[in-house]
């Protein structure tokens, strides 16, 4: 809701806010008539480009400023302490629209987080910045060859070949498998279940078997621990994530009459080793509590009994009232519960029982699935964009294949100018920018700008703005390699490394480099040196700007849901957009440093040591946002799945009037946009139909 | 899906027993060279590795000169044009080198692999073993508890420290663990129950994949198995002289952490490989990397990395110093006027709204209200009033009215105001 609001000034509140001194504080300069303005003079074509420049600078400041206010504003009418927010201890913090949470660490982004803070009088803390993100699966995915290993892999293996082309290879035990796996115990109430889970816990430990009770959530845990407690069984509960200790507690696991409560995901990697006696009595018990959503967890629980062909059991306990029974096909379980003439109390053991839970858990399954590569896309956008800059990146740093970087930004840069130039006709513009980005006058004449194709001009242009950048090089090595000497041979100062001051006459750059390399390359090194540095400097902090820019993208583009489009889709183009607009800002800021770059002066006193400073590590965090288990995430869909029922949707309506129709009947679809009509079988119908730009046509 | 599972059994077989049956016959093979081994003397055996490695080399050795020669003629270059050629056909060389090593790490497998679960043999067979010192056990002598010197030998215990406990090792590769190690040498997921020892499987392609001097690293879940499993398994390399390193150990950044990727098999776990990536992207000179080329990875609890794990970016992130860019204390004291000013103003507009829509003069009213509502949509006593019958209509009949032509008759509501909040798109929740 935030995202789509805006505020404005009216004409009556800038003048209110500007006061009579102050009238133009507000006001964006008219970028179109200043320029026809500053022409009108006809000045001097070096002065023009400097009159504009500081046009330039005035609309950046002013449209800051305007941002500012307008985030002042919604901080002031539109988020409302203790409802949007909270102060405590002296920081603003987000509470969650939905859950009602204080969302910790999180801030609104693009200054608004800041006017907030104002507005309560609070310290304005420093933005963050992202510098660098990665995810994990992104990053394996630049292995030249890359392979897995884990117990529970298969019922993933759709989800491991079509997203990472890796192949599921299931080797078998060295021993048979001797556990026994029973077909699920189903009950009516979650308390009849419990109060089975206590009696069978308390025999089998009874019996001298070691339990393991594998449950989804600590709260469950607790429970159990507590019924257990009443019966004096001893145990112990896993919980947190402590890994060392945890490893002890499992491996304490196995010895006989041990009890042991667990969430499912605790204590991944031990072993449980069985004493002799252990084995003879049965080996390990495994009780699960519930169906988990996804198999792999289930299976995860039970394969830690039954180790190297070590006798064990495994048994899970099921009620209506579970979660995943009440989602999905509990009303046939029901009934068929019902036809059996069950009475309170009363089990049911069937291989029946456990198919229809395993279907259901592979709906769910499959749903996660979609939601997951759904969001894998959204990466792979990003992923592509980072592979594209960090290789740009790393050439700068390398230094080698800088050169031909260089020379392709130029190139690019040049087609960009005369492109727009000539199809705007502006053979002035198309001069002035040559002046700003190259520092150098037009090769082509006006004549000949009006009478060449683009791309013969862009040839021209490149090749004298090329020759230009060698020249203007080899000059700056050689205006530097006096200075270079004079401090080299000076035996007081014993540097490796120098700095040295780059200016574009606006902004000053230093580019460290090895002080004896520069002298024995005749100053060739600095050269090179000043082409990496500005090059690193200028990528780093585009990317930095275009993370933050993607990242509002993001937030953005789910508001598309609205308007009955495809977010996913916006987000890709407007992505690429985004992405082509930074790179053409990136070549044209690097080409315009070198071309403009030079040593202030002669000075060997400007020239200091580099001293090796530990790389700046302040304030530099890395994070990544706490993972929520398998448990937790299934709950929220489990929330999520709950919410979306009691919203009435309207495709579903739509969908029960209409008779139910075969897989192989053929049936006639349209498209929405271009009106084409189709007649095919359902079952090929059905995937088109559900993308939403086909729609099924009732004969 | 069961049911498909079934009907695709009967076309094609079951999957699971027909990728084993396929990687059968190289496990014969590895097993076929046991009886050779056997007879090797410890050194001989050690030797194998050396033999490996040169074999891997000479395999592309032609395409290693080329582009050397390729490299320097680059650097004699000044053509721009040329050179971007010569870079690009390097690329291309070195694609077509690590083809040809994968294809000789293809051949050698059996014999490779038969190398390692050799010396899990006679690690587990013997309590020491006396070998011909070399200068890598010389090194090593120094640093660990495992190896020592006696004269021009040196001696390997079989038992040693591993993060913390002692173990000794008793450990022999069974014929399922070796189709293990072979899936995983061909890039795949190999699942394997609890307990069927995935540590020692990985040792198989760790020590194959190593032997091309590119890296091969082993990611685990979590810092305590990363340092356990590389101190466990670390003396069945180092023996064969491959080192081994845990980047769990060193700090990030460090001359430490690059050594532990300079090492022939690298443990770790996968947030600080991928945080490691992160930083290397970060740096100012190619000094400061710490990474090499990423060529061969096994992932540990693949499942929860690749499935569970699945998009929580890794973030690096730093506050930046906002500097003259905002200023927000300096429009605070404006802002806070303005809007204390037009929520006043408003309070007497709803107030009137209120009063004409009560006599029935729907038009007038309804126009006051809009102007309520696009200068203080959040207002209380505004909220208020919209939940009473008809409210809410009559301000959306209203605004459709002024927004038709494009906002053509909007003006005239906004006249009053110091500013207008627009609320597009989901109007609808702020009702």
């Amino acid at each position: 809701m935030k995202k789509t609001t805006e505020i404005e000034l009216t004409d009556k509140g800038v003048n209110y806010i500007s006061g009579e001194q102050n009238r133009d504080f507000f006001v964006m300069p008219d970028i179109g008539a200043e320029i026809a303005k500053i022409e009108q003079q006809n000045p001097e074509i070096e002065e023009e480009a400097e009159l504009k420049e500081e046009l330039f600078k005035d609309f950046t400041v002013k449209s800051e400023r305007i941002h500012t206010m307008s985030q002042l504003l919604k901080a002031y009418t539109l988020f409302e302490k203790d409802v949007e927010y909270v102060v405590i201890d002296n920081k603003v913090m987000i509470v969650d629209e939905q859950t009602g949470r204080i969302m910790d660490g999180r801030r609104y982004s693009d200054g608004l987080h800041q006017a907030i803070e104002a507005k309560e009088n609070v310290k304005i803390e420093a933005l963050t910045q992202t510098f660098a993100t990665v995810t994990l699966q992104n990053y394996f995915r630049m292995y030249s060859k890359l392979a897995g290993m884990t117990g529970t892999a298969i019922t993933e293996a759709g989800e491991f070949w079509e997203i990472y082309k890796l192949d599921v290879v299931e080797i078998p035990t060295n021993r048979p498998i001797a556990r026994d796996d029973r077909n699920d115990l189903i009950y009516k109430t979650k308390r009849e279940k419990y109060n089975a889970i206590i009696d069978e816990v308390t025999k089998l430990s009874q019996a001298g078997r070691p339990v393991l009770i594998g449950t989804t959530s600590v709260e469950i845990s607790e429970l159990l621990s507590k019924l257990l407690s009443v019966r004096k069984v001893p145990h112990n509960v896993l919980n947190a994530k402590l890994h060392k200790k945890e490893a002890d507690v499992v491996a304490d696991a196995g010895n006989p009459g041990v009890v042991t409560i667990a969430t499912n995901m605790a204590g991944r990697g031990t072993d449980i080793k069985l004493t002799p006696d252990v084995k003879k009595a049965g080996g390990l018990a495994i009780i699960g509590t519930e169906r988990h959503d996804s198999r792999r967890v289930d299976r995860q629980l039970r394969g830690r009994s039954g180790r190297q062909g070590d006798p064990g059991s495994s048994q899970f306990y099921v009620s209506l009232e579970d979660n995943l029974m009440r989602l999905f096909g509990s009303d046939r379980v029901a009934k068929m519960m019902d036809k059996m003439g069950l009475e309170e109390g009363e089990v049911i053991q069937h291989s029946m029982m456990t198919k229809s839970i395993e279907r259901a858990r592979e709906k769910v399954e499959e749903n996660n699935f979609g939601v997951r590569k759904r969001l894998l896309e959204y990466d792979d956008v990003m992923n592509a964009q980072r592979e594209v800059v960090y290789k740009r990146r790393r050439h700068a740093l390398q230094g080698e294949r800088l050169k031909v970087d260089i020379a392709n930004m130029v190139y690019d840069t040049c087609e960009v100018i005369v492109e727009g130039n000539k199809a705007a006709n502006d053979y002035k513009n198309f001069e002035f920018e040559l002046i700003k980005y190259f520092s150098m006058t037009s090769p082509v004449s006006e004549e000949e700008f009006g009478k060449l194709s683009a791309q013969e001009i862009t040839g021209r242009v490149y090749k004298a703005g090329y020759d230009h950048y060698k020249e203007k090089m080899e000059r700056n090595a050689a205006t530097a390699l006096p200075v270079i000497k004079k401090v080299y041979e000076d035996n007081a100062n014993n540097f490796e490394r120098i700095v040295v001051p780059f200016t574009d006459g606006v902004k000053t750059l230093n580019v460290v480099t090895n002080l004896q390399e520069a002298y024995e390359s005749d100053g060739k090194q600095l050269v090179t040196d000043f082409e990496k540095n500005i090059s690193l400097a200028i990528i780093d902090d585009s990317w930095k700007t275009h993370l933050r820019k993607m990242d509002e993208l993001k937030q953005s583009v789910q508001l598309a849901v609205h308007e009955q489009k495809d977010p996913l889709l916006i987000y890709k183009f407007e992505a690429f957009e985004l992405f082509k607009a930074m790179i053409e800002k990136v070549n044209k800021e690097i080409v315009s440093f070198l071309f403009k770059g030079e040593l202030p002066s002669g000075n060997p006193n400007d020239i200091r040591e580099a001293r090796n400073v530990p790389r700046k590590k302040e304030n530099i965090q890395t994070s990544k946002e706490e993972i929520p288990n398998s448990d937790e995430l299934a709950a929220r869909n489990r929330a999520a799945g709950q919410t979306q029922r009691q919203r009435p949707a309207v495709t579903e309506t739509i969908v029960r009037e209409q008779p139910k129709i075969g897989r192989n009947e053929k049936v006639t679809i349209k498209n929405v946009m271009s009106g084409e009509s189709k007649t095919l079988k359902y079952k090929q119908a059905e995937p088109l139909i559900s993308k939403g730009d086909w729609v099924l046509i009732q004969d | 899906m069961s049911i498909i599972n079934s009907i695709l059994k009967a076309f094609v077989g079951d999957k699971s027993k027909k990728d084993v049956k396929e990687l059968q016959p190289l496990v014969d093979q590895i097993k076929s060279f046991e009886s050779e081994f056997e007879k090797l003397s410890h050194d001989e055996l050690r030797n194998k590795t050396l033999y490996f490695k040169q074999t891997i080399k000479d395999s592309y050795k032609d395409i290693t000169d080329k582009i050397t020669e390729l490299e320097m003629e680059v650097q004699e270059s000044n053509d721009i044009d040329k050179n971007e050629d010569i870079y690009t056909e390097i690329d291309k060389l070195k694609e077509e080198a690590y083809k040809l090593s994968e294809e000789t790490l293809n051949k050698i497998l059996p014999e490779a692999f038969a190398v390692v679960k050799e010396t899990a043999k006679r690690f587990a067979a013997n309590e020491t073993l006396t070998v011909a010192a070399t200068e890598n056990d010389r090194k090593l002598s120094g640093e660990k508890d495992y190896v020592s010197l006696e004269g021009d030998n040196a001696v390997w215990k079989n038992s040693w420290d591993a993060a913390g406990k002692q173990v000794t090792w008793d450990m022999v590769h069974y014929d399922v663990q070796l189709i293990g190690g072979i899936a995983l040498h061909q890039g795949k997921i190999a699942e394997m129950q609890t307990g069927e020892g995935k540590t020692l499987v990985a040792t198989l392609p760790l020590y194959l994949n190593a032997l091309t001097g590119n890296g091969a690293h082993l990611v685990t879940v979590n810092d305590y198995l990363a340092k356990r499993d590389s101190a466990w398994m670390a003396p069945i390399f180092e023996f064969h002289g491959l080192s081994v390193d845990c980047i769990d150990h060193h700090r990030p950044n460090s001359d430490g952490r690059r050594a532990a990727y300079n090492a022939d098999i690298t443990y770790g776990t996968n947030n600080e490989f991928g945080f490691d990536y992160l930083r290397d992207n970060m740096a100012h000179t190619p000094k400061d990397l710490v990474q090499r080329p990423h060529n061969y990875a096994i992932v540990d609890e693949v499942d929860s990395v690749l499935v569970d794990d699945a998009r929580t970016p890794l973030i690096i992130s730093r506050s930046v110093p906002e500097g003259d860019r905002h200023e927000f204390n300096e429009l605070k004291p404006k802002v806070s006027e303005i809007v204390q000013k037009q929520r006043q103003h408003l309070t007497g507009v709803l107030a009137e709204a209120k009063k004409l829509i009560a006599e029935g003069n729907s038009k007038e009213g309804g126009f006051l209200l809009l102007r309520v509502y696009r200068g203080l949509p959040k207002n209380k006593a505004f909220i208020k009033f919209l939940s009473e019958e008809g409210v809410k209509q009559l301000l959306q009949k209203t605004e459709n009215f002024y927004m038709q032509d494009n906002n053509r008759e909007m003006p005239k509501v906004d006249e009053d105001l110091l500013f207008v909040i627009d609320e597009k798109n989901n109007r609808d929740r702020a009702y």
